[in-house]
């Protein structure tokens, strides 16, 4: 194996999947990103087994073949060099070493190598059993993900409550995402035909790095055989196993109604939020949102934090007391791009409805904290 | 400067309380404990270990042990307020004060010390202190992190001083007995002995791979604490770690039923002290003692924290579920709840009707029995010699 390329275009393969490079393991190959020449092709593979991730570059190659090396190590010697046009070249060699040689600074540098064949493969979906199979242009599918994964949880022992959902429907997408106190759903009108319609349920870590990865243009195919999920878009793939559990029934706790709507300002409550947060309990974050007469008191209670309150002037007649965490208030905020939005509210023990004033196509429903 | 904790025991505490309370019993043999027909030892003094009696033995045991020894009730308040005047005693010297029990602390003197001998020279004053305010002696151990500082104090028991510094802890650890270390006990012990280590060198010099083999982390930990290793800070706070209550019965329960309504009632008790603390927790634990001293605990870890008695009662009855009850009958029950935070109170969307529901039903009982006394209202279960 031996090819040249230009620092720029290793540095972007490296970048796009060291998101699935172990740190630490018990397999030291999942600390290793799989390195394969094909002519004047090169493809870089990587896998912690959950989430697996591959990308192409144009390189100029000279002899065909394929070993693995230390990711993060290669990438960090990778980013080292002068500048984005750097020539490398790397190398081989007889004694299961890579060596890599950069003219323009008269350097070399052996790195330790592991067989290619110690690396696992890359799994992907069985063809034959798509329950899933559409596409989407990358910018909405971008949107739709960013505007929901906030709400799932991190903790990866959460089961359905640490996924994204994709329900592909006969006329729309929807993407909801939940951590049981509040949810966001972006839906997306998709009349288009699809080989496959339904519904998977995809790891919140694996959304992250595929919103990461994404490129502004272009389609992503999305395919599935209920065990494992692939995006597929412009020389990359990602593929994920999928979290096998039901997720609850998300149209059951849409409020279908309410009895007050108050259009704030995005921007101003935002900032309020943050604001008053700042002396919240830290551990509760609790936050009183206090409607009167046009007005919003958004207040924090005397704690061992302090305390404090800003007023705002808000559009809607709601005069109604409400608890909520203020985490979950300033997330959905800095997610929606409208000037205004709308909160619906019902009483202090129903459900908040946050929806962008121009955007039908987006809500998210927080529960109440209780208010004593 | 280095770390020193500091492990402060006080030497067989109930006991010398009731002595330094009631001179004329100085010089014999006292034991402090339940005084039902089941009680069990809580503390026997020295004069009493004499005589192999010790502490969780039955009342009854003892008796026959040392029939000469005067036998007294716990006096939970009276310890308690000593425990408190102790524990004032240390926080005068480092706010890093770790209460394990009323009668053993951990403090962290790292930040006050001037030299690598006034650790002890602390510790000396800390004695001398809380001899001169209860007339009580300790032991205290000094080392280099929490696990060498307690095995130094159990070295030196009763009224000792040790520090073992850390250039001195290779040669303290390897003289101990393997079971010395926190974590080995009979069981434990077995298990290394079976895979052929029978001494802390043995457990030392193992390869790490073999013993993770073995026994898993489990293992490497092990082995860490062998080496007289230990990172587990000081923590000062005083945070409720568990809730429980456990009871000691005067006949032997054999009826799952009545055993399943006396959890009830326990449940209950904890559960209201859960959401008086305003926590709430994670896991729940049920202890059962049988007619023979055998005790089992079976604990379950749920998703979610809760303070709703319902949610938890659900997962003592699954945990139940897997506890046979035989002819020996079960003597104590106990329900305890752990993994606790602070209740936020934070509704939740699936669950919404039901589980808010039962909260607002505890709080609901909660007032009721705080303004008109325990058990006004109970649930239906509790009641004891009714379905």
């Amino acid at each position: 194996m031996k090819f040249s390329a230009t620092r720029a275009i290793l540095e972007e393969a490296l970048t796009t999947i060291s998101g699935a490079v172990t740190s630490s393991s018990s397999l030291p190959v999942l600390e290793h990103v799989l390195i394969e020449v094909d002519g004047n092709n090169l493809i870089l593979k990587a896998t912690d087994l959950e989430l697996s991730l591959e990308t192409e570059g144009k390189i100029s190659g000279e002899s065909d073949g394929s070993c693995s090396v230390p990711a993060r190590k290669f990438q960090n010697l990778v980013q080292s060099l002068p500048s984005a046009e750097t020539e490398l070249s790397l190398e081989l060699t007889d004694d299961e070493q890579v060596k890599m040689t950069v003219d323009e600074i008269n350097s070399e540098f052996l790195l330790p190598v592991l067989p290619s064949d110690e690396f696992p493969g890359l799994p992907e979906p069985e063809s034959q059993n798509l329950e899933l199979n559409f596409k989407l242009s990358c910018d909405k599918l971008i949107d739709m993900l960013r505007n929901t994964q906030f709400a799932a949880s991190t903790d990866a022992t959460r089961g359905y409550l640490g996924g994204v959902l994709f329900d592909l429907g006969e006329k729309e997408l929807t993407v909801v995402a939940t951590d049981s106190h509040r949810l966001a759903l972006h839906k997306l009108e998709y009349s288009e035909k699809a080989p496959a319609k339904g519904s998977i349920l995809v790891p919140v870590g694996a959304i992250k790095e595929l919103v990461k990865i994404l490129p502004e243009e272009g389609e992503v195919k999305v395919v599935s055989d209920g065990n494992l999920t692939e995006f597929i878009f412009d020389g990359s793939r990602l593929v994920s196993r999928l979290i096998n559990e039901e997720f609850p029934d998300y149209h059951r706790v849409i409020p279908d109604d309410y009895e007050n709507r108050t259009t704030i300002d995005c921007r101003r409550m935002l900032d309020a939020v943050k604001r008053v947060s700042l002396v919240a309990d830290e551990k509760t974050r609790r936050l009183i949102l206090d409607f009167s007469a046009g007005e919003l008191t958004v207040k924090a209670e005397n704690t061992e934090e302090g305390q404090g309150e800003e007023k705002l002037s808000i559009d809607g007649n709601a005069n109604l007391k409400i608890a909520f965490n203020g985490d979950y208030l300033a997330e959905v905020l800095k997610h929606i791009s409208d000037n205004q939005i709308h909160l619906d509210l019902i009483s202090a023990d129903s459900p908040g409805t946050f929806r962008p004033m121009e955007a039908e196509d987006y809500l998210y429903i927080v529960m109440p904290m209780r208010l004593t | 400067m280095k770390q020193k904790i500091l492990h402060i025991d006080m030497d067989a505490f109930f006991a010398r309380v009731e002595k330094v309370d009631r001179p004329e019993l100085r010089g014999k043999a006292v034991v402090v404990g339940g005084q039902s027909e089941r009680g069990v030892v809580s503390t026997a003094c020295y004069r009493a270990r004499q005589h192999g009696v010790h502490s969780a033995m039955p009342m009854a045991q003892a008796r026959k042990l040392c029939p000469e020894a005067t036998f007294l009730p716990v006096r939970g308040e009276r310890y308690k307020e000593i425990s408190r005047t102790i524990q004032k005693i240390m926080r005068s010297y480092t706010p890093l004060v770790e209460p394990v029990s009323l009668d053993e602390a951990y403090l962290d003197v790292t930040g006050v010390l001037h030299s690598d001998n006034s650790a002890y020279e602390i510790a000396r004053q800390i004695k001398q202190e809380i001899k001169k305010q209860t007339r009580l002696t300790c032991s205290i151990g000094i080392g280099p992190n929490k696990m060498i500082a307690k095995l130094a104090s159990e070295d030196c028991k009763p009224d000792g001083l040790q520090e073992i510094k850390e250039e001195e802890k290779d040669n303290f650890m390897i003289h101990l007995p393997l079971d010395a270390i926190p974590g080995i006990g009979e069981k434990t012990g077995r298990e290394l002995e079976r895979i052929g280590i029978n001494s802390i060198k043995e457990l030392r010099e193992a390869e790490s791979n073999f013993l993770y083999r073995e026994l898993g982390t489990r293992g490497i930990i092990l082995q860490k604490r062998g080496l007289g290793e230990d990172s587990t800070p000081v923590k000062a706070n005083e945070e409720t770690k568990s809730i429980s209550n456990e009871e000691t019965y005067p006949e032997d329960l054999e009826d799952r039923k009545i055993i399943k309504k006396f959890l009830f009632r326990l449940m209950e008790k904890v559960g209201r002290r859960l959401r008086d603390k305003k926590l709430e927790a994670k896991t729940v634990e049920v202890k059962v003692r049988r007619g023979d001293f055998t005790t089992l605990t079976r604990s379950y870890t749920g998703r979610r924290h809760t303070d709703v008695t319902e949610r938890l009662w659900a997962a003592v009855v699954a945990l139940f579920e897997e506890i046979k009850i035989d002819a020996r009958g079960v003597r104590l029950l106990g329900v305890g709840v752990s993994n606790l935070r602070p209740a936020a109170s934070q509704e939740e969307l699936f669950e919404a009707s039901d589980e808010q529901r039962k909260a607002r039903l505890n709080e609901l009982m909660d007032n009721l029995n705080e303004e008109y006394g325990d058990q006004t209202i109970v649930r239906g279960g509790t009641i004891i010699g009714q379905d």
